[in-house]
């Protein structure tokens, strides 16, 4: 039976060049037809996130959940940011493109997702040893819908091509998958039905391009929101009454 | 004899499959139908191309789209309807108008869309209250 809860896992909001409150895009989120949303602002600093995390608190309806977008310069960096945030958010997400950046997320199982590894790249930003290490450490490869959204003719062309080649290396290498709009304003983000879509023209199988958006962000949540309570010890041990 | 206008039609097993999609546009302002139109098909050829858009079959509903509710049904090739429901996601504005279409689902035949998704009843389903 296919899951119907669908969880858009990087949206952007005012605090951080995001256009909308988290109000409005809650509002969106639930119009579209969404369970949930994490609010994934660009990591500036700690202040920042403790106001996020403050905002989203006020939400009650609604599951929202607090993340980071780490856009790293070099992998020392992305290491620092991890190290400073992990304790933190629901969902950690490094901002891909660079291969040294790819390579050292997927290496890392404290990060959640690798979003759009084929980023201003000539080719697709993954390889074997770097899906093996993402398969290996639960690390989800993302592809971003904003990426597609606002590039036109060559370039889609190009990105589209890139994003079809990561998902067949994907489900060769059974490395998770994540769809995420990667919205910095409301009218950035789409229906989730639309998503799977996009994944299954891309060459997807329909069923694991519904887990995409269900099965798979609502896993990463929920883990690390265990995590986060003190309930779940380490990977694999859990507390239970 | 009369002269005969069209051909006549196929029979059901030589005719290619259809669906129809509902769906309402969510935009920040008002707009005329023909620019919705118009986005429609620049994102359909920019997407699957001249030669996907003509395999998809598409033909957009004009006197079924409600301006008020912003709803319209838009018919397309049985195996394409994937690819038309992406095209439909990449519409991000008419004009200067930032819009969101949103498909409401899809079905076999208008009169069965019109029913599940824009809450249209048959007249036999009425019932006498005293």
């Amino acid at each position: 039976m296919i899951c119907t809860h669908f969880y858009d896992l990087l949206v952007q909001s005012n605090l951080s060049g995001g256009e909308n409150s988290i109000e409005q895009l809650v509002d969106f989120a639930k119009k579209l037809g969404y369970s949930g949303i994490v609010i994934c602002d660009n990591y500036q600093n700690l202040e920042k996130l403790n106001e996020l995390k403050n905002n989203i608190s006020q939400v009650k309806d609604f599951e929202v959940y607090c993340g980071v977008n780490i856009v790293a310069k070099n992998v020392n960096e992305m290491r620092e940011i991890v190290n400073k945030v992990r304790e933190k958010v629901h969902v950690v997400i490094v901002s891909g493109g660079d291969y040294s950046i790819n390579r050292a997320a997927c290496d890392d199982s404290r990060v959640d997702i690798l979003m759009h590894p084929e980023l201003e790249r000539i080719d697709s930003g993954l390889d074997e040893p770097s899906l093996g290490a993402a398969t290996q450490n639960n690390v989800a490869i993302g592809v971003s819908f904003r990426e597609i959204l606002f590039n036109f003719r060559k370039p889609r062309a190009y990105i589209l091509n890139h994003i079809a080649r990561n998902l067949m290396l994907c489900d060769h290498f059974k490395t998770p998958i994540i769809i995420c709009s990667c919205a910095q304003s409301m009218w950035g983000m789409r229906s989730p039905r639309e998503f799977v879509s996009l994944l299954n023209i891309l060459g997807l199988d329909i069923g694991k391009a519904f887990s995409s958006i269900t099965t798979v962000p609502q896993a990463i949540v929920e883990g690390n929101k265990k995590t986060l309570e003190g309930t779940k010890i380490m990977e694999g041990v859990e507390e239970v009454e | 004899m009369d002269e005969v206008k069209k051909p006549k039609p196929l029979s059901s097993s030589l005719r290619s499959r259809a669906r129809y999609i509902a769906f309402q546009v969510i935009s920040e302002n008002k707009y005329i139908f023909q620019d919705l139109i118009n986005s429609i098909w620049h994102s359909l050829l920019n997407l699957l191309g001249e030669l996907g858009a003509s395999e998809a079959e598409i033909w957009i509903a004009r006197d079924i789209y409600d301006e008020k509710k912003q709803v319209g049904i838009i018919r397309c090739s049985n195996d394409k309807v994937e690819h038309v429901r992406t095209a439909l996601a990449l519409i991000e504005r008419i004009g200067d108008n930032r819009m969101v279409v949103k498909v409401l689902g899809i079905s076999g035949s208008i009169k069965a869309t019109k029913m599940k998704f824009f809450e249209e009843t048959k007249l036999t389903e009425f019932t006498k209250t005293l």
